[in-house]
């Protein structure tokens, strides 16, 4: 009897430490592939030029610390800031293309609208249309569908106020000597723009 | 080329690269040992690259024989490293000349000319 128990008490000891060793390695695998998809958005959001200067950088050093969840998360956290900073610092841009990138201002208030579009707007409805999409029928089918061509509205809204961006940054450099007041406009466009989107997600992230 | 902005977060990452003028050191060592985030070495990195003051290149290994992705290392140019040992220098003088004013208002008895 006691032999019996004894195997037992192995068999369920090491059933336990083998369920409690994958569900960690489970874990640990979505936190990884959540920090690279942070880093990836980070560097899907920088133009072209940056993206050839730091992204493989970038994620040289992402493999190399991956496997430490916070060490890994504040590095990418401490990538998305200095992508902002890349974009709308004019004294970092490449060489030679200076002259021909939109004013500063423009740059950041883009990148704002980027990034809502990229890392929000369509995560957020891509995962309440798959979580209700999978928990329930055809009701909750119809209102993923709603959520869905909401979503594509408000992404061409906010594609619409890019290019509303550009023309305004097009205009910032006609019109240099006015440059102070148009960058105060263009932000405040920007701005507008970011809170409406917000404004508009925010009722979409509400819905049933 | 324009010295670049010299702001006490740059000068940690030089008084890092200084501390071995000869060595190369990868971006994240940067951010750790000068104990900035990567948020903010990286544009830091890139405006001292700008002012040529650092150059940078791809680590020389074999990533199957290391086991590891190669880095980008950074290192001073032969006109960075006099021009970031005299900010350095300068910003310490400018410390040391601020100290004795700051600690000498500081025990004066308030009141007493």
């Amino acid at each position: 009897m006691t032999v019996l128990l004894a195997v037992v008490g192995l068999v369920s000891g090491l059933a336990l430490m083998v369920a409690k060793s994958l569900a960690i390695d489970q874990v640990r695998g979505q936190i990884q592939r959540r920090i690279t998809a942070d880093v990836e958005a980070t560097i899907a959001g920088l133009p072209e030029e940056l993206q050839e200067e730091w992204a493989e950088e970038w994620r040289t050093e992402l493999a190399a610390i991956v496997s430490m969840p916070i060490t890994a998360a504040r590095f990418a956290r401490g990538l998305h800031r200095s992508a902002q900073q890349l974009v709308a610092d004019p004294a970092l841009a490449p060489a030679g293309i200076a002259d021909n990138r939109p004013h500063p201002a423009v740059r950041a208030a883009r990148w704002r609208i980027n990034n809502l579009r990229l890392s929000r707007l369509r995560r957020v409805a891509a995962g309440l249309s798959n979580a209700l999409g999978y928990r329930s029928g055809r009701a909750a089918q119809t209102v993923v569908d709603v959520l869905r061509r909401i979503a594509r509205v408000f992404d061409g809204v906010v594609t619409a106020s890019g290019r509303l961006l550009d023309l305004v940054s097009t205009g910032l450099r006609a019109l240099e000597p006015l440059s102070a007041i148009s960058v105060r406009m263009a932000l405040a466009v920007g701005a507008a723009c970011v809170q409406l989107a917000n404004a508009l997600l925010s009722v979409v992230a509400r819905r049933p | 080329m324009p010295a670049p902005r010299l702001t006490t977060q740059t000068l940690a990452v030089l008084g890092v690269i200084l501390s071995d003028p000869d060595a190369d050191f990868y971006g994240l060592e940067l951010s750790n040992r000068s104990r900035l985030k990567p948020g903010t070495v990286y544009p830091i990195l890139d405006r001292l690259l700008k002012a040529k003051w650092l150059e940078r290149r791809w680590e020389d290994i074999d990533p199957a024989v290391e086991g590891r992705p190669r880095r980008r290392l950074y290192r001073l140019t032969g006109d960075g490293a006099p021009a970031a040992r005299w900010a350095l220098d300068e910003h310490l003088a400018s410390l040391q000349q601020a100290q004795p004013a700051k600690s000498s208002s500081a025990t004066r008895q308030p009141g007493v000319v």
